[in-house]
């Protein structure tokens, strides 16, 4: 549901984190908001519980800049991962035009990751898009659990639960950390204007 | 020592669990720790850390009692308010009626009744959304078991000079059909008890009086499947109940070999209509009925390929239904249904 201005020449575009509870969706908005001073074009709103979770959404507005001629306008969006905040996630959901999703690495969460992972396909199927179609990219995060000698699967084992047909980009991440943060939303926000401009031809 | 070093290795990884709020985990972890502890009779200072470990488990089992404000979702500040107004309205033109229903009623949907209340009732006063937008007052009360309010607010209306006799009949249908819906009998010009309404169930379907409202309509419908009771939504529970999915994985299709009839030996996808568990129904068109010939009911499917869209894998079946279709576009077509064994 990107907003293209071809008059002004702008774009405004929507990427969403996804995952399930706890897996790190909102520490990657924070280190965003913290370390791409730059690029964020606006205050981080987070709508939490008492408890630290994420109730409604974390919102974070970013300007890219000029990109071919056109300004480029991100906005990243976190679901609520808990799974009895489904209707909220929904709405979060709607009009996204790429996602994120951050998988959990801890061996404890792996039903969890791909629960959710289906969750989202069954949610993006609701609004009539598919999970193969829609830019998408897998961030496999809390990898420095490892060294506190915590069980975290490989992310060859990641890869062959969540990977194994969508065959999306996927990167390690340790979000507390930021290591790996940056080339996630990187790499999500290129493919999401990719197909921007297949659909748009903004860049002519 | 060699206990005491797994022991200790079991705690830190509850640890863990628990500073990241991953409280299921956690306890089964602690559980194991007590268990290994109680196992085992020579170990040192073994009440101590037991006893340290039960409080760590009470804490952790402790949290979940305090339901925010009794289970209502916060008032947010105006600010964000405006944000979900803004963000939450899908229509392009951001200042015009479309777009401004559609961000009251995201507003509702995140719980803040009174501003999505505000919202609507200005665009009640404007002729092309009233009805939509009366709708949708009606459903803000009933979100808040407010079945008073909503027959108030019709009556409201009714007394008032602004709306339309044709609109009004509209709303009044559709009020009495909400509480229908809701297993209440009343009659609307009379006092009515508060009953407690499932909340926002749906916004339900608009019956098509004015073309641009039945759009805005069909956008919130769109959005809105599945929405389901609010009262939960303001709760920060225990990690449980991040276990309420489902147990099994939505599957699109299935690839059966077949050990019989003429098709022995190949291999052939079906794709599923309908899935409810662990019971898959397949429609086999007419014209490609011979290829199930070999499968009656009770057939052992020794061999079938589940597709879901996160993975492949290998399990058995059998045929537990297998019927033709007598009537309606359909006529003709097997319905098979397979259970799945074993996956
Ligand atoms: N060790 C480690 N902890 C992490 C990492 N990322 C997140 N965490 C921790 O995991 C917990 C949950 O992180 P959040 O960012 O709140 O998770 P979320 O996905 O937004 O969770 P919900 O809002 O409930 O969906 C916090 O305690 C974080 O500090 C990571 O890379 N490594
Ligand atoms: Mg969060």
């Amino acid at each position: 549901m990107a907003i293209f201005n071809l008059k002004k020449r702008e774009i405004e575009c929507k990427v969403v984190f996804y995952g399930p509870g706890r897996g790190g969706k909102t520490t990657n908005l924070e280190y965003i908001f913290k370390s791409f001073k730059k690029q964020v074009a606006g205050e981080m709103v987070s709508i939490n519980t008492e408890g630290d979770r994420t109730l409604f959404f974390d919102f974070l507005p970013m300007g890219l800049g000029k990109i071919r001629g056109c300004d480029v306008r991100v906005q990243l969006y976190t679901v609520p991962g808990q799974v009895k905040y489904s209707s909220t996630r929904k709405l979060v959901l709607r009009g996204v035009d790429g996602i994120i999703f951050v998988a959990d690495s801890l061996e404890v969460r792996r039903e969890k990751n791909m629960l959710s992972l289906k969750d989202l396909q069954s949610n993006l199927k609701e609004y009539g898009k598919s999970i193969f179609k829609l830019p998408l990219v897998l961030q496999y995060n809390k990898r420095d659990l490892a060294d506190q000698g915590i069980p975290i699967m490989t992310t060859e084992q990641m890869a062959k639960d969540l990977n194994r047909q969508l065959k999306v980009p996927a990167f390690p991440a340790s979000a507390v950390k930021g290591e790996g943060v940056g080339v996630t939303l990187k790499e999500c926000v290129k493919l999401t204007l990719k197909k921007l401009q297949k659909e748009f031809q903004w860049a002519k | 020592m060699h206990i005491k070093g797994k022991i200790k290795s079991i705690l830190q990884e509850a640890e863990i669990y628990r500073s990241q709020g991953l409280k299921a985990e956690a306890i089964q972890k602690y559980n194991a720790a007590l268990d290994l502890i109680s196992s085992n009779q020579q170990l040192k200072n073994k009440n101590r850390i037991q006893s340290a470990i039960k409080s760590k488990l009470n804490s952790l089992s402790g949290g979940k009692k305090t339901p925010e404000k009794n289970g209502s979702t916060p008032e947010l500040s105006e600010n964000v308010q405006d944000l979900i107004q803004n963000l939450f309205s899908f229509s392009e033109n951001k200042g015009d009626d479309k777009a401004i229903l559609e961000g009251a009623i995201s507003l509702a949907k995140f719980g803040q009744i009174d501003r999505a209340l505000e919202e609507l009732n200005k665009l009640v006063k404007k002729d092309k959304v009233r009805v939509i937008a009366a709708k949708n007052v009606i459903n803000c009360h009933l979100s808040v078991n407010s079945v008073d309010g909503a027959i108030a607010q019709y009556r409201e209306w009714q007394a008032s000079d602004f709306f339309p006799a044709k609109h009004l009949s509209t709303v009044r249908a559709y009020l009495e059909q909400c509480l229908k819906k809701k297993g209440i009998i009343a009659e609307i010009d009379e006092p009515a008890d508060t009953l407690e309404p499932e909340l926002f169930e749906d916004y339900p379907e608009d019956d098509g009086e004015d073309e641009y409202a039945e759009n805005a309509n069909e956008e919130v419908d769109n959005a809105d499947e599945g929405y389901e009771d609010n009262a939960d939504d303001g709760y920060e529970d225990d990690a449980d109940d991040d276990d309420q999915e489902g147990e099994f994985l939505e599957i699109d299709s299935i690839g059966i070999t077949f050990e019989e009839g003429p098709q022995k030996g190949t291999s052939v996808e079906f794709d599923v209509n309908f899935q409810s568990g662990n019971t898959l129904s397949l429609i086999i068109p007419d014209k490609e009925k011979a290829l199930v010939e070999s499968l009656d009911e009770g057939s052992n499917l020794n061999d079938i390929q589940f597709f879901s869209p996160i993975a492949i894998f290998k399990g058995t079946g059998v045929v537990s239904s297998r019927t033709m279709i007598k009537h309606g576009p359909k006529r003709g077509d097997i319905c098979l249904d397979i259970k799945i064994t074993n996956q």
